[in-house]
């Protein structure tokens, strides 16, 4: 029983923000970052990755190849340093949410290519990771911290919290004082 | 309490705006300087750029290739000398938009080089134009010097009515 509490304590402090939470929005931040980094120093061949899941007409794919990698590094840049991080985390749900229905509807026609994740061929690294259930699952894990990130009331270690506690401090100062 | 939620979520769909916003200031900002990026192109300025011309030499290469030959000029003129191979779309039938036209030739993955009588004939552009009608998207070639320009440089002609496809 002690147990059973004890879990339920840790979610329940996981939700609220604790470091778990922090570790996670971190993590995720840095992922974004770097992926949305590294699409923006070739748009032409991240548009040849948007064209391939053959979902937006042809007209449509040089403005997601424009959109989509600056908005991930801006998001990741975000929650990495925490700031603005309810309104980065849902836009984080809403874009993983695109991929995820991009993917299910590719795996769906039963085509399978390399997804163009994180295109980390344009550095020379080979990943070749294939549109699969793997990736779908993956993706909905993706999915499942962000909604985390976005349902927490706490970001420790982040820059919002560091000008929050610097006003508070700044409160009781020019009431005590 | 209702009011204060409702501040809340307006204040969170602002700040997503602004992001968003930002995105895409990014993104127009990368496209702007970047040497693989999109650049923004009028539509006129685009299909005009989908036609090149081509000299007799350059539409010989192509002809060796495989490309197929689209004859603009009239079928009577046609059947007396024409690129060998080519097929006959005489450019007011074409502009006329005449159903019995045969355009099977689109399907094929062949590039499309279209000549009539030489640099000053306007059948050549009638007849790409039709053909752009017809949802055609990629390049097409227009030999600048016709049918006359090509014999000039000593290129196969073929005589004699031929079957008229």
């Amino acid at each position: 029983m002690g147990n059973e509490s004890g879990i339920r304590k840790a979610v329940t402090s996981t939700l609220y923000g604790n470091r778990f939470t922090v570790l996670i929005r971190v993590a995720l931040g840095a992922m974004l970052a770097f992926t949305g980094a590294v699409k923006m120093t070739d748009p032409a061949s991240f548009g040849q990755i948007v064209a391939r899941y053959g979902i937006l007409p042809a007209e449509l794919v040089p403005y997601a190849a424009s959109f989509i990698p600056p908005l991930e590094l801006i998001l990741g840049l975000a929650l990495l340093i925490g700031i603005k991080v309810r309104a980065a985390a849902a836009l984080s749900v809403l874009l993983m949410t695109a991929f995820i229905a991009f993917l299910a509807v590719n795996m769906f026609r039963g085509r399978s290519f390399d997804c163009g994740c994180f295109p980390v061929h344009l550095l020379g690294i080979g990943l070749g990771e294939k549109v699969g259930p793997w990736l779908l699952l993956r993706n909905c894990v993706f999915l499942a911290c962000f909604a985390l990130v976005y349902r927490a009331d706490r970001h420790l270690f982040s820059l919002e919290n560091f000008i929050e506690k610097v006003r508070l401090n700044n409160l009781e100062k020019t009431k005590y004082e | 309490m209702a009011p204060s939620t409702k501040r809340i979520t307006r204040r969170l769909v602002r700040e997503m705006f602004v992001i968003l916003a930002a995105a895409g200031a990014a993104g127009i900002a990368v496209n702007l300087f970047h040497p693989r990026g999109y650049v923004l192109v009028s539509r006129a300025d685009l299909e005009a750029r989908k036609t090149v011309f081509l000299s007799a030499g350059e539409a010989r290469i192509k002809h060796d290739a495989g490309a197929v030959f689209v004859d603009a000029r009239e079928k009577a003129e046609f059947e007396q000398a024409r690129v060998p191979g080519a097929i006959n779309v005489p450019a007011l039938d074409a502009a006329a938009g005449k159903p019995a036209m045969d355009f099977g030739f689109l399907g094929r993955q062949a590039e499309i080089v279209i000549y009539c009588d030489g640099p000053s004939c306007g059948a050549s552009a009638m007849v790409a134009e039709a053909i752009r009608k017809r949802g055609y998207g990629r390049i097409l070639y227009i030999l600048t010097g016709g049918l006359p320009g090509w014999e000039a440089e000593g290129y196969p002609v073929e005589r004699g009515s031929g079957d008229g496809k």
